[in-house]
């Protein structure tokens, strides 16, 4: 549709040009008898007067270059006096004129007496003095009250984002019902700044709902949690206060949680994160804890930790072969050296992330069949501890715990029938309780598979139940999974060998 | 597309039947007719131009229309019916007696008397009207109004916006000039404000705005609830007599205070007077919160088009309410102006209204002018949004005729399914401004059946069309075939369908209305009546033995006789009626 055929005329900018088009067109088609037509004619002279305002600013200042808008309050001279012959008015007594108070619309610009009662008194003065402010504008004539709107906006945008003193716009949003007219609110108002004020709005809103959702939440789910460590204000000693109460696993995939998170928070509650959240926090949050040094230097001492362990190993056999020690005498510097290994392998563990979880534990489980050959409670007990220690940064605090009871039901019903067994914290149990220590005869080779074999089945569907309570579905937590089955994998194995073995000594006398 | 009114030829000549104007008010209700190259007012047949919008019952079971009707609220509360524009476009239904009546059928007799006067005083039958409704009037109020015609037995082609009718009671005078009205009407029931633009005689309406519920009645009910509070008798409220009572004094009142400083309300009471006396002072406080609510159309309307209030040249009152000085004085408050209102306030829409209907039988002498109206709200309907997670969330609204649109309008929106084999798909349809669809105002819904595909695959086009009357059509088409569906919006309860329609018509054509010729004495009766109620001791001694004498005139048969007594009764009462010291 061509806008200037419609019209008649030849392209202007004209806007006087354009209604006079309009109004002869108008004759032609009219509106009763060719809708249609109409429709068309009208579209074209709005596209055409649009096009005139496309280049021009919209009037910030409301009067045109009047210096002092507000002073344009009606007065009696500025009245229109009624022509004479209008003048017949037979429902009033007396002259209006007389009864304009001029009082009411203040000779101070209210923007400027605002911003100081502000500045010197503080948010909470300022709200009291707007919300004075707006109720004395009722009675200001509407032009008046406009000007003082966009004003008032204006000054309101002047605001960083988030040093917004939030209880102004709240009164102004009552006062003009801002929220209700987001989208002409940009509009009108805002001229460069467009938007600004509607969004600031809108995400107040969507942090009003947050909070609410929050406060309602009685369960304290994982994406609540962190939702509320989002909404922090930045501060190094509460964040990291609050960083260390998160359990060692939450730390390994905090930061993509974390990304992900806000990834949705951007979706779900427009305008919070860029206007409601401090960045800072949100880098703090998201960004990936470790650095490239410490990884290495992690790998470094991991490797030296199994090297070392091996070379231990390897040495206390070659001194039992040789007959340096005997069987079942525990040198106190084996045993120290062993418990030293575990607690640097614990610790580290404590350290790091994902991988160094994954190398702390392998350690762990390696070093569960070398005690085979160093026996003791003291190291049995501290291996139990630092399972336990491992599992709970690795997971949480309930795993762990589940962990424990698994271990503590399997010692003590130790032997053939083992829920998830650890034999060796039974062991270590009785040593420290000072409990007997029930021996039993190992079973003969014969029955090896009924005393390994079953149980051993019977330990793959129990691993396969507790592999399934320990799960976690969230995405980014598979690996608690990995981990939890690498440990009792290990576990297994570990049992299995040494039953295996165990038969095998029997079976050689 | 399809359009509802078919194409005119114009040839000049004038429809075989004339065609009238009326306002049909909550209060007041006024016939007009463009004849001579002017628009004027058609008395009904008491000689005067406002007919109350009232219907009563009387006590041959006959109805009554108009003054005597008025009359008879005070002395028959639960036989009259006022003020049933309110309830237009609602199912609600009110009680006369033993019968219960709809909004739409009060109006058709009020419409059919008006009717009836107008033929008297043209001297020709008429078939057509244009009808005035409250630019806020929604699609449901707007079809009540036209059924209301059809049943009075006229055709309602077009229904004129009540701003844009005062505009063009005063427009004509300015023909030529470039002129910006604002048009500030404050009728009984409803309160409109108009912004409009007069140029090379196109009187275009720039933008609209209002509140159905806003009117003089509100303020008069103020007044009663101040009375009642002044006296602390909440029983005045409850029972029926006393409620009338009140509510004529109460009106006085605020008629009284338009001119004086002063009024008093004052009614009898357990064989005494209470009274109270209000000043301007009292009456502002009382209505401050009406007030209020008066600027925020006000306001809306100047921004939607752009216009700043000095830029004004023209303010217009209209309505009988805004007679009142508080009114007044706010407005010129804010608007920085004094208001005009040289033609009658009461007097202008329908002065507007003769306009329209002699610029719809093409009068000579209105050649030049054209005249368009906008839309007043938006229409939209809801819509599913959904986001890259895949999730969906329901209810918003996507408005597709903005607010303030020129009409006739029609616009299309292209939607999706939202769903995996969808079935059908609903398209209701919603009046308002709200961004959630829910808070705004259901008009109705339509559904279409689609083929079962994955979503986004099935594209339909919802039209939305809004007549030069203010009718919305909504047509949904499925893309890619003829598969149509319209929707009349007929499941609102408020609009009567076609075969309700039929069978009120005929209900109403039984209804044995007075007759006109004993009208006079009937409205005369009632008024004694009522006088007598309002007042006591003496007064309604005298009034109660004139009112005997009457009846044994009437009782003669005489028409001379009862024509020579009602003479001087009438004025008699009238004196009563106006004597300062017996108000």
């Amino acid at each position: 549709m061509n806008v200037w055929w419609e019209l008649r005329i030849s392209p202007t900018s004209d806007r006087r040009a354009i209604k006079r088009a309009y109004a002869l067109r108008l004759k032609e088609v009219h509106p009763e008898d060719d809708p249609e037509g109409f429709q068309r004619l009208r579209e074209a002279y709005e596209s055409a007067l649009a096009s005139i305002d496309e280049g021009a600013e919209p009037d910030v200042n409301g009067e045109h270059g009047d210096q002092d808008p507000m002073h344009s309050s009606p007065t009696p001279d500025d009245v229109r006096e009624d022509e004479p012959r209008k003048s017949t008015v037979p429902f009033l007594v007396r002259p209006f004129a007389q009864r304009f108070d001029r009082g009411d619309v203040p000779s101070v610009d209210p923007i400027i007496e605002l911003s100081e009662v502000y500045a010197k008194r503080g948010e909470g003065a300022a709200t009291d003095a707007l919300h004075e402010l707006l109720t004395k504008s009722a009675t200001w004539g509407l032009d008046a009250r406009h000007r003082f709107e966009l004003k008032l906006a204006e000054w309101l945008v002047s605001f960083a984002p988030l040093e917004l003193p939030w209880s102004l716009v709240q009164a102004a949003d009552e006062g003009f019902d801002w929220s209700s007219r987001l989208r002409s609110v940009a509009h009108e108002h805002l001229g460069r700044d467009r938007g600004y004020l509607a969004e600031r709005l809108q995400a107040r809103a969507s942090l009003a709902r947050i909070r609410r959702e929050l406060r309602s939440d009685g369960t304290s789910s994982k994406r609540h949690h962190m939702m509320r460590l989002l909404l922090l204000p930045f501060d190094g000693e509460t964040l990291d206060a609050e960083r260390v109460k998160l359990s060692f696993w939450a730390q390994a995939t905090w930061a993509e949680g974390f990304r992900s998170l806000v990834d949705e928070l951007d979706h779900d509650y427009p305008g919070v994160r860029l206007y409601e959240i401090d960045p800072r926090t949100v880098e703090y949050w998201t960004r990936d804890p470790e650095k490239k040094e410490s990884e290495d230097l992690w790998r470094g001492s991991v490797i030296l930790g199994v090297v070392a362990a091996l070379v231990l190993m390897l040495a206390l056999t070659g001194a039992r072969r040789l007959g340096l020690i005997s069987n079942g005498v525990r040198p106190w510097w084996a045993e120290a050296l062993w418990v030293g290994a575990l607690i640097a392998a614990g610790s580290l563990t404590l350290l790091g992330q994902r991988r160094r979880t994954l190398y702390g534990l392998t350690l762990m489980s390696l070093s569960w069949a070398p005690i085979e050959m160093v026996p003791g409670p003291i190291v049995e007990g501290t291996r139990l501890l630092l399972g336990f220690v491992a599992l709970t940064v690795a997971t949480d605090f309930k795993r762990a715990v589940l962990y424990v009871f698994f271990g503590f039901a399997g010692s003590v019903n130790r032997g053939p029938f083992p829920l998830i067994a650890f034999p060796w914290a039974g062991e270590a149990l009785r040593a420290l309780f000072r409990l007997p220590v029930r021996t039993e005869p190992e079973p003969p080779a014969a029955r090896f598979w009924t005393k390994v074999g079953i149980p051993a089945l019977v330990w793959c569907v129990l691993l396969a139940v507790l592999f399934y309570v320990v799960r976690d579905k969230a995405d980014g937590e598979v690996r608690v999974r990995a981990t939890a089955s690498w440990i009792m994998i290990t576990e297994f194995i570990g049992w299995v060998a040494r039953r295996y073995r165990a038969q095998r000594k029997q079976a050689q006398p | 597309m399809r359009h509802p009114i078919p194409n005119r030829q114009t040839n000049g000549t004038i429809p075989a039947l004339m065609i009238i104007g009326i306002d049909l008010g909550t209060t007041n209700s006024l016939a007009s007719v463009f004849r001579d190259g002017r628009a004027e007012i058609i008395p009904n047949v008491h000689g005067e131009a406002l007919t109350p919008s009232v219907v009563g019952l009387d006590d041959n079971g006959e109805l009554l229309v108009g003054r005597a009707a008025r009359d008879r609220l005070v002395t028959h509360p639960e036989l009259t019916a006022a003020a049933f524009k309110r309830y237009m476009g609602t199912p609600r239904q009110l009680r006369l007696g033993d019968k219960l009546f709809r909004a739409e059928e009060l109006s058709a007799l009020v419409l059919k008397s008006l009717r009836a006067d107008a033929e008297v005083f043209l001297g020709e039958p008429i078939g057509e009207a244009i009808i005035t409704v409250p630019a806020y009037f929604s699609d449901a109020q707007r079809k009540a109004t036209r059924i209301a015609g059809e049943l009075a037995g006229l055709k309602v082609e077009r229904l004129l916006n009540e701003p844009t009718a005062a505009a063009l009671a005063y427009g004509l005078q300015e023909r030529g000039a470039d002129h910006t009205f604002f048009v500030f009407d404050l009728g009984g029931g409803t309160f409109d404000v108009s912004l409009l633009e007069l140029f090379d005689h196109v009187m275009e309406v720039r933008a609209s705005a209002g509140n159905n519920f806003l009117g003089g009645e509100d303020f008069v009910h103020r007044i009663m609830d101040g009375f009642v509070h002044h006296h602390d008798k909440r029983e005045l409220l409850d029972d029926p007599a006393l409620r009338g009572l009140l509510y004529a004094s109460a009106t006085r009142a605020m008629h009284e205070l338009t001119s004086k400083e002063r009024a008093t309300v004052s009614i009898p009471y357990r064989g005494t007077r209470l009274d109270w006396q209000i000043d301007d002072l009292t009456f502002h406080e009382l209505t401050e919160p009406l007030l209020q609510k008066l600027r925020a159309p006000m306001e809306r309307a100047l921004r939607d088009a752009k216009v700043r209030a000095s830029e004004l040249d023209d303010v217009v009152l209209v309505g009988g309410a805004s007679r009142m000085r508080i009114v007044r004085e706010l407005v010129a408050r804010l608007l920085g102006r004094i208001p005009s209102s040289h033609i009658d306030p009461d007097k202008t829409i329908a002065l507007g209204a003769a306009v329209q209907a002699g610029l719809k039988s093409r009068d000579a002498a209105l050649k030049d002018v054209v005249m368009t109206d906008v839309c007043p709200y938006t229409l939209g309907t809801s819509v599913v949004r959904r986001d890259k997670h895949g999730r969906h969330s329901e209810g918003h609204y996507l408005p597709i005729i903005e607010r303030n649109s020129t009409v006739p309008v029609s616009r299309v929106e292209r939607l999706c399914t939202a769903y995996d084999d969808q079935q059908s798909v609903l398209v209701d349809v919603f009046q308002g401004e709200s961004r959630l669809a829910a808070d705004n105002i259901r008009l109705g819904e339509l559904k279409l059946a689609v083929p079962p595909k994955p979503r986004g695959e099935v594209s339909i086009d919802v039209r939305f069309t809004y007549d030069i009357n203010g009718i919305l059509e909504v047509e949904t088409t499925l893309v890619g075939t003829k598969d149509a569906r319209r929707l009349l919006i007929e499941d609102n309860p408020g609009v009567l369908s076609r075969e309700e329609i039929e069978a009120r018509f005929k209900a109403l054509a039984d209804l044995k209305i007075h007759p006109r010729e004993r009208d006079e004495n009937r409205g005369l009766m009632a008024r004694a009546e009522r006088l007598y109620e309002e007042h006591l001791g003496e007064v309604r001694q005298a009034i109660s033995e004139r009112i005997q004498g009457f009846q044994e005139v009437l009782d003669t048969q005489d028409n001379e006789a009862v024509a020579a007594f009602r003479g001087g009764f009438a004025e008699w009462l009238e004196r009563i009626e106006t004597d300062p010291f017996l108000a």
